[in-house]
């Protein structure tokens, strides 16, 4: 399970292409607008070290997209 | 002033002395505002040498470069240097133009839904709707660009925006200045070190971090601290000390024995801003498999990517060399000249093919040994490519570039012109292959307009030749749409972009040819036309181990 505020939520869009690489699939998505980010909660089915490598590059991209 | 003059005083800001590329209609009002303006345009004859030649421009000097392109097929042709930028860890920032507003989401003439489509080619990309928005955006993106692992971020900016008037200010608000990076824990700085004090057979691997950390002096002090063996990847040729006798050459599918040997004899790898790409490891499971990992980067997602670590020193490369050669010094190592010896005679000369005619080795061969020592050299993708890192010598890693994560073909050249302008006092030179340059050679207008000396040394072997190579050897010699024999006059191309060019056909004549490409200024092209069958070696075939390495036959 991934959770964190991302700024951009079309990020969302990277991440969920990203678990694809690794041979992943979302298995929930909860996405919450809000006025500066979108709370985002996602979870994913796949092999457990390649959801450590995925979570990882995901904390990689929303640190980017924050960046500022 | 306009959101376009905006963008120029934002770049101004930066410090953007020169930018690369190619306008259309979406991005006229950036064009029309870099009419007379301070910020040099070089126009380019494809997006693609743009973002090759920033890539360059950026490899050669530290400094972030930049591209330019319109909306639609412009910015789509940025993709790939994008991408390039992005395995390779190069900073830079381009800048697309895109359709106006109101059109975005038609379907619009060259409309392209450029944020999407380089999402995962860029460390960000933006779309700026708002033109007050500009200059925090141009800010935000070179800082990101630097920060961390360096990499490309691209600004899409519709042309309405661009037109759009805006406050003239004196800078964008308070934010991006430089960020202190990770540094390595004190604990696993001393337990590398311990672990290296109880080696008996250690080897450093260096890697690309060595250049985009600006960690060159640091390693070498390591180098010299440490006294173990050390290698390099494609990345970091140059990172060693000139005529260090413990440094090996460069590893992996096309590094030589010694290197490949010592890493799979290792009891202790350090491997410093490198990531154990395919091409270094060949087999992950039996990669080094007797070796405990010690691995500094700056980004801790390179951490048990592909081969799983012992000591993880996550920082910024320069400080954390730094603080091993502190500890070195406080205590140091015992040495390991015995090791350093044994692992040097694992090696030996390179071997190459007995070849009917002029031998593409003995061109890399005399030029890498008539080149002056500040020379910078750029290289295409493919047999030429991996001739030349076994060859080459650079007196800094920023002196040697190519493209190596992605392996795109038609890098080399643009990227040479890149080079050149960010050292104009240095002698640039490409080395490229028949194949990359038909997809480059448009830039010789470039060269012939801004009187760029970069001189083209071009290894034509009438075949795209590492896949030549392969197919010889991997699929029974079936060669599928490799064979280059009906190529084009490539001294008369050159010719008839009033480039000087000269052809050498016959290894006789090879001296008298480099001297006079080499020695003489100005734009130029020399024509090897070579051996179409000689292949590289030695080679460890993709998933396999050094103990499956091949070598030349008899």
């Amino acid at each position: 399970m991934y959770e964190g505020d991302v700024r951009d939520s079309r990020c969302i869009a990277r991440i969920i292409n990203l678990a694809y690489r690794f041979n992943c699939a979302p298995t929930l998505i909860d996405a919450q607008a809000a006025a500066h980010a979108t709370r985002l909660r996602i979870a994913f089915s796949g092999a457990p070290d390649a959801i450590v490598r995925l979570i990882a590059q995901i904390g990689k991209i929303v640190a980017d997209e924050a960046f500022a | 002033m306009t959101g376009a003059e905006a963008v120029l005083s934002a770049l101004e800001r930066e410090g953007v002395d020169v930018m690369f590329g190619y306008p259309g209609g979406a991005i006229m009002p950036l064009y029309d505002a870099l009419y007379g303006h301070a910020v040099r345009h070089v126009l380019v004859r494809h997006e693609a040498a743009a973002v090759f030649a920033a890539s360059g421009y950026a490899r050669t000097s530290g400094r972030v470069g930049v591209c330019c392109a319109t909306s639609g097929p412009g910015a789509t042709n940025l993709v790939t240097g994008l991408l390039d930028a992005l395995m390779d860890s190069v900073p830079l920032v381009a800048i697309t133009g895109q359709v106006r507003s109101a059109l975005m989401g038609t379907d619009g003439f060259q409309e392209a839904d450029v944020c999407a489509i380089t999402q995962t080619a860029t460390k960000r990309n933006v779309l700026v709707r708002d033109a007050g928005r500009i200059g925090d955006a141009i800010a935000e993106a070179f800082a990101l660009a630097r920060n961390g692992r360096p990499g490309p971020v691209l600004i899409d900016i519709p042309s309405d925006v661009l037109k759009t008037l805006v406050p003239r200010t004196s800078g964008p608000r308070s934010i991006v200045a430089a960020r202190s990076g990770p540094v390595a824990q004190p604990s696993a700085i001393a337990e590398a070190i311990a672990l290296l004090r109880d080696a008996k057979r250690p080897v450093t691997i260096i890697g690309g971090g060595v250049r985009s950390g600006e960690a060159v002096h640091a390693y070498r002090r390591f180098a010299e601290l440490a006294g173990t063996p050390h290698t390099a990847t494609i990345n970091a040729l140059g990172a060693a000390q000139a005529g260090d006798p413990t440094f090996l050459g460069m590893v992996g599918m096309h590094g030589t024995k010694a290197a490949n040997r010592a890493v799979q004899t290792a009891d202790v790898i350090f491997a410093l801003g490198m990531r154990f790409d395919d091409r270094v490891t060949g087999r992950p499971d039996r990669f080094a498999s007797g070796a405990k990992i010690i691995h500094a980067d700056i980004d801790a997602t390179e951490f048990d990517k592909i081969i799983r670590t012992t000591v993880t020193l996550h920082g910024d490369l320069d400080v954390t060399l730094t603080a091993l050669c502190t500890e070195l010094c406080r205590a140091p190592v015992p040495r390991f000249d015995a090791w350093a010896e044994q692992a040097r005679a694992l090696g030996g000369p390179l071997p190459s093919d007995r070849v009917d005619g002029l031998a593409a080795t003995d061109v890399l061969d005399r030029f890498f040994a008539a080149i002056p020592r500040d020379s910078i050299v750029m290289t295409d993708v493919g047999q030429h490519q991996m001739w030349a890192a076994q060859r080459a010598r650079p007196a800094h890693p920023r002196n040697y570039a190519t493209s190596a994560g992605l392996g795109a073909m038609g890098f080399g050249f643009p990227a040479a012109i890149g080079a050149r302008f960010a050292n104009p006092e240095k002698p640039v030179f490409a080395i490229v292959g028949d194949g990359g340059f038909q997809m480059s050679f448009a830039e010789f207008a470039t060269l012939k307009r801004y009187g760029t000396d970069v001189r083209v040394l071009l290894i034509d072997n009438r075949n795209l030749g590492m896949v030549r190579q392969w197919q010889e050897l991997f699929y029974d010699e079936r060669y599928s749409a490799t064979n280059l024999s009906d190529n084009p006059d490539f001294v008369a191309i050159a010719h008839a972009f009033g480039v000087s060019a000269a052809r050498v056909t016959d290894t006789d004549d090879l001296g008298a040819a480099m001297d006079n490409f080499i020695n003489r200024p100005g734009p130029a092209l020399l024509h090897c036309a070579c051996y179409p069958a000689e292949n590289v070696w030695p080679m460890i075939p993709a998933g396999m181990t050094p103990d499956e390495l091949m070598e030349a036959r008899a």
